[in-house]
């Protein structure tokens, strides 16, 4: 069970990297994460709707009105040209962050004694 | 799925109404409505499917961040944007007669002055102390229309901050505060009654002091 603060951070990157695979809406986002994570993760409603608020504020997303569903257009988000940088510098970011916890966890791959 | 709308709402319910908390409940009741139909779908019952969907909701402290910070963030540079409500309505509506009350207020001081200057040259008016009357008469209806719209705009400054969810102490302050006001009014009434009428400017400056006295004892006695 991940800590809600340690998970918030991801939350981004998670967003932005399965929006960069193709434009989704809201509840679509949230199965495949739960699905893709094995229900290891379930984003709650307020968590992901403040992550679209959050990024689209910051330009990374921008959403439009796609087809209908219950008599109203319903939001699709997408991703745009800066969030796909800012998610190339996450994915950058989580990776030397696991190399960092690497050293520590006892899993690196090659020693590193001198 | 009524069910899940009030569920919404409930939650919704101390956030104010503004486009952007209107745009979270509309998006996060989409999606939950999406969640609970799919779980339908799956088979789950009714009760099953809201239970599994209220507990997908989450927190309302961290939407409530989130707004927070968008508030300000799409606010012009310059002064807050004020929120909406029944009450900020009624209080805009206030603030133009305020400003109007406020402003004729001064004009009227004014205006007391120059009609008193004027009676002061006519002879029969100034044996018959019309000058002052008239100086004083305007000067009381002006000095009662900063009480009055005075004493307002307190009790409201004082509402508003209760709706933000200011702590309860303030009510009590604000009470204090037109009282002092209105004590510290008074004293410049009687002050230039004094002064006018006796040409009691000094010693009538004490009566200053002893509207701060007043004042003074108006918080201690409050407090208790």
């Amino acid at each position: 069970m991940i800590g809600s603060d340690v998970i918030r951070g991801y939350c981004d990157t998670i967003l932005l990297s399965l929006l960069a695979q193709g434009d989704s809406y809201g509840y679509e986002l949230s199965r495949a994460i739960r699905e893709r994570s094995g229900g290891a993760y379930v984003m709650k409603e307020t968590t992901l709707y403040s992550a679209f608020a959050r990024l689209e504020k910051r330009g990374f997303i921008a959403s439009y009105q796609g087809q209908e569903s219950r008599g109203r257009p319903r939001t699709y988000y997408t991703i745009t040209a800066p969030g796909r940088e800012y998610l190339r510098e996450k994915l950058e970011e989580w990776r030397e962050t696991k190399a960092l916890m690497d050293c520590f966890t006892g899993t690196e791959e090659t020693s590193k004694e001198e | 799925m009524e069910k899940i709308r009030n569920f919404v709402e409930n939650m919704f319910l101390s956030l104010p109404d503004t486009p952007e908390v209107r745009e979270a409940k509309a998006h996060i009741l989409e999606g939950m409505t999406d969640r609970y139909e799919a779980l339908l779908a799956q088979g789950k019952n009714g009760d099953e499917a809201f239970g599994v969907v209220a507990g997908e909701f989450g927190s309302m402290e961290e939407l409530r961040q989130e707004l927070g910070l968008s508030l300000q963030a799409s606010a012009q540079p310059g002064p807050d944007p004020e929120p909406a409500g029944p009450l900020w309505e009624e209080y805009r509506c206030f603030r133009k007669k305020f400003t109007t009350a406020v402003t004729l207020g001064v004009v009227l001081c004014i205006l007391g002055l120059v009609a008193s200057m004027i009676l002061a040259q006519l002879p029969w008016a100034r044996a018959m102390d019309l000058h002052h009357i008239a100086f004083l008469s305007v000067v009381a209806a002006a000095v009662g229309l900063f009480v009055y719209y005075g004493i307002q705009d307190e009790s409201y400054s004082r509402r508003l901050r209760q709706e933000k969810g200011a702590p309860a102490e303030e009510t009590g302050k604000g009470e204090r505060n037109s009282l002092q006001s209105a004590i510290m009014l008074a004293a410049v009434a009687v002050y230039l009654f004094l002064g006018f009428i006796w040409n009691l400017w000094h010693p009538g400056w004490l009566v200053f002091l002893v509207g701060a006295a007043l004042c003074k004892v108006a918080e201690y006695g409050k407090r208790r």
